[in-house]
């Protein structure tokens, strides 16, 4: 990737105007899909969450599924947030043809990546704002 | 006779404070909860084009034969009917439900259920000890939430308790442990009645219908209930084989060796919570209902959303997520506010989305459209939860407003047509919050959009939508295919038993076998579910993965129960048929208060938006059962829109079904008088109303 420069980790890692965050959702096995609007980079991090089929089904209706459309978040990361370096890479995973659930954690390992090389630029922990 | 009731219901007259004891064999008939209910309510309710917060709205809090027994899974329900005031733009007469212990001490007091009439002219609160019903003066609690009130009338119940406490005698001759069950409204509950919901214990409410308002609304806080004695069983060695067989197909019986079937099992699962994500680094041990061995609710180590599940988190979560980085223990104070303010926790979590959207367009704050002083700067904190409940128990800013009920509040502010066909308020059907999705899972939507509310009965749901959804966004391939899912939900869908009814293709959820799926879903549920009072989250058990081809017990253990408890020999195919009557003399009622097929629409987001990423009600994915040239299979349906025309004739084919008219949808006189309701025959016919 090309070098990262403060001004670019910055525009980066801010969180987007409203209306322009990432549509995602927490599916329940009861109480329906709720929308979750996900406004920044390091929000989008945070709620990736790995796990299996089985530990889903394990944990009866307790349990939430964290769900963005690959797609989507490729496309959000590429125009909203104004990466297409990691939009790039992104895609690639996304790409794949595997199961949703699959590509998660390697979802959530470029993105907690690319923040942390943003941090190490700014020199401050990055945090979304909301 | 020890045949599971107790013989007698207890009729009360707020207006004139009377009580009085009717015969529960005049309602056997109708197995117990919402089918008594129903019928009770058309003997007494003498207008039923009344409004639900009118004097002569008749309330029934019911239980079955099956309460305060050991039978699993049914013991701690109870049903609530009368007419509602949520549902928009009528309040339809219409129903909820609520575990714990309240119909296991109503039992135990003697009583199959209680009928309330009238309106006290001042506030009360009933208090049933035994035998004796008191009317108690509600001043001094008519302001407190739910949990103070339940702590000052367990206050003034036990201390009379050498009056039921007395040592000595027999099991049944005045003795218990327990603390009265109550039943309460929230502080003030008639000002925000569509929003007010009942609790009991902890977390245990009656959410849907405004019936904290109802209650408000005739000058009644709480319902106290004492019991001394126990329920006779005709059969106990029946039961307890019952109860031994059914163990054989639960995790209880195969601790050493649980199931390792993908899937979500209803019955099967394993019992406890651990409140889990709800509150993250929070030590909790398993809750639960009176006999059941599921025990899905938890006690805390901080006693915070202590009894509360599903919604009552999640209507305020994601929001505590977006705003901390991740669940904190916001949630859980969240969801112990909606419980001790007594609010319906869906109508509140349909607020909060619609709230996030106008936050984020600038229509909603100071100053703008929609002017607000809330504290929007600390949304998905305490403090926010804190202000907006406040605002609706005390109706100020947008409280004023949201007290009225969501969808009048939108209409107040200019908004109800445009926010439902765009989505942004999810208002599925009677101005009532999106649960499931009607353009995907239709038996959901058409279930609550031919009945009266949200239907939240996951007896497809479990198997047909969460199962395959999960596998396929996880990459692993369903243990139970497709086809033998069409199979088993044909095995146990009598009288239809036609393996189509799981077809959700884009032709299926238009066709013939769907119209099936919606009525047989109606019938089961308004009688093993919502009268015998199975539980949801057990019943009904289409799949279980320690049964041979994976069938699961619906079919054979509803009946075995119920018989082994009552004495009597009512097989599963009869309970769809009492369910039908039970369908049938409701659909009557909600034609007497002025339902027309024309009615019966959806919001506009349902034709009009796909359930796309990027959409407020966005359900992908949705991964369901489909048969598609000649061959069953699993795939996803997401991002359907439904089609109106088809959605139409859709109608026309589910009521000529019904045997009702289908020009209407009112019930015609040779299938109300097959089901021996001539006389609800001839109130539709007296009415102008009965089907051509």
């Amino acid at each position: 990737m090309s070098t990262m420069t403060a001004e670019r980790a910055s525009a980066i890692t801010a969180p987007v105007t409203a209306g322009r965050e990432l549509q995602a959702a927490y599916l329940s096995p009861m109480a329906g899909t709720n929308p979750v609007k996900l406004n920044s980079l390091a929000a989008v991090e945070r709620f990736l969450k790995p796990t299996t089929a089985e530990s889903i089904f394990a944990a009866g209706p307790r349990t939430k599924v964290s769900h963005v459309d690959p797609g989507s978040l490729v496309a959000w990361v590429r125009d909203v947030v104004g990466d297409p370096e990691l939009a790039d890479s992104l895609a690639g995973v996304a790409s794949s043809g595997e199961a949703y659930g699959k590509l998660v954690p390697e979802l959530k390992r470029l993105i907690a990546e690319r923040l942390a090389e943003c941090a190490e630029v700014l020199e401050e922990p990055v945090e979304a704002a909301g | 006779m020890a045949n599971g009731y107790t013989g007698k219901i207890l009729k009360v007259d707020l207006t004139d404070k009377s009580v009085e004891e009717l015969s529960t064999a005049d309602y056997e008939q109708w197995g117990g909860g919402h089918g008594m209910g129903s019928a009770l309510f058309w003997e007494y309710c003498e207008d039923k084009t009344i409004s639900g917060t009118d004097p002569g709205n008749v309330v029934t809090i019911m239980t079955s034969p099956l309460s305060g027994t050991l039978a699993p899974g049914v013991a701690g329900r109870t049903e609530i009917t009368g007419i509602g005031i949520q549902a928009y733009p009528i309040g339809w007469y219409t129903r909820s439900n609520f575990g714990g212990r309240f119909s296991t001490q109503l039992k135990f007091a003697g009583w199959d259920g209680i009928v309330i009439l009238g309106k006290s002219d001042t506030p009360v609160w009933l208090n049933i000890v035994d035998g004796k019903v008191t009317f108690e003066d509600a001043t001094d609690v008519w302001g407190l939430d739910t949990f103070e009130t339940q702590e000052e009338i367990w206050a003034t119940v036990t201390a009379s308790a050498d009056d039921w406490n007395a040592l000595g005698g027999s099991r049944d001759s005045g003795r218990t442990t327990q603390r009265p069950a109550v039943l309460t409204s929230g502080p003030n509950a008639e000002g925000y009645g569509p929003m007010a919901s009942l609790i009991h214990d902890a977390g245990n409410g009656a959410g849907q219908g405004g019936f904290g308002g109802v209650f408000a609304s005739k000058n009644l806080k709480a319902v106290s209930v004492l019991g001394t004695g126990s329920v006779q069983v005709a059969d106990p060695n029946a039961l307890m084989e019952a109860r031994l067989w059914a163990n054989e197909y639960s995790f209880a019986g195969h601790r050493d060796s649980t199931f390792t079937t993908v899937g979500s099992f209803p019955f099967a699962t394993s019992p406890g919570s651990t409140i889990g994500e709800m509150a993250p680094g929070v030590v909790s041990r398993p809750q639960g209902c009176v006999g059941c061995i599921r025990n899905c609710r938890a006690r805390t180590d901080k006693g915070e959303g202590n009894e509360s599940s599903c919604v009552d988190f999640f209507w305020y979560d994601a929001f505590d997520r977006a705003a901390h980085g991740g669940t904190t223990q916001t949630t859980a104070k969240a969801a112990d506010m909606i419980q001790k303010y007594g609010l319906n926790s869906f109508a509140m979590e349909a607020l909060m989305l619609y709230l996030g959207d106008l936050l984020q367009q600038g229509l909603i704050g100071p100053g703008a459209e929609i002017d607000s002083n809330l504290p929007f700067a600390s949304f998905g904190t305490v403090e926010f939860a804190e202000a907006l409940c406040q605002s609706i128990l005390t109706q100020t800013d947008i409280g004023a407003d949201i007290a009225l009920g969501l969808a009048p509040m939108a209409a107040k502010w200019g908004r109800l047509e445009q926010d439902t066909t765009s989505g942004i308020l999810r208002l599925q059907e009677w101005g009532l919050p999106h649960h499931y999705d009607a353009r995907t899972e239709v038996e959901w939507g058409y279930g609550s959009l031919i009945g009266e509310r949200d239907i939240n009965e996951h007896d497809f749901n479990y198997v047909a939508y969460w199962t395959p959804t999960v596998c396929a966004l996880y990459g692993v391939e369903c243990e139970i295919s497709a086809e033998r899912l069409s199979e088993i939900v044909a095995e146990k869908t009598a009288p239809y038993n036609d393996p189509m009814m799981m077809d959700y293709s884009d032709e299926g959820i238009y066709s013939d076998a769907m119209a099936k799926t919606v009525s047989w879903h109606r019938y089961y549920t308004r009688y093993w579910k919502e009268s015998i009072l199975y539980c949801d989250w057990m019943w009904a058990d289409f799949v279980n993965p320690y049964r041979e081809d994976f069938s699961g017990l619906t079919g054979e253990g509803e009946p075995k129960f119920l018989n082994a408890v009552t004495g009597g020999n009512v097989t599963y195919e009869e309970g769809i048929e009492i369910g039908k009557r039970i369908w049938n003399l409701d659909r009557a009622i909600w034609i007497l208060q002025g339902r027309h097929r024309d009615q019966e629409v959806f919001s506009g987001y349902n034709y009009e938006v796909g359930a796309q990423p990027g959409t407020t009600t966005y359900e992908a994915p949705y991964t369901m059962p489909v048969y598609e040239n000649g061959q069953w299979s699993y795939k996803s349906v997401a991002g359907r829109m439904l089609d109106r025309d088809k959605v139409e004739a859709w109608k026309t084919k589910y009521f000529e079904l019904e045997g009702w008219d289908a020009t209407s949808g009112w019930p015609k006189r040779e299938t109300l008088e097959s089901m021996d309701l001539g006389y609800v025959a001839d109130a539709l016919e007296a009415a102008g109303k009965l089907g051509a």
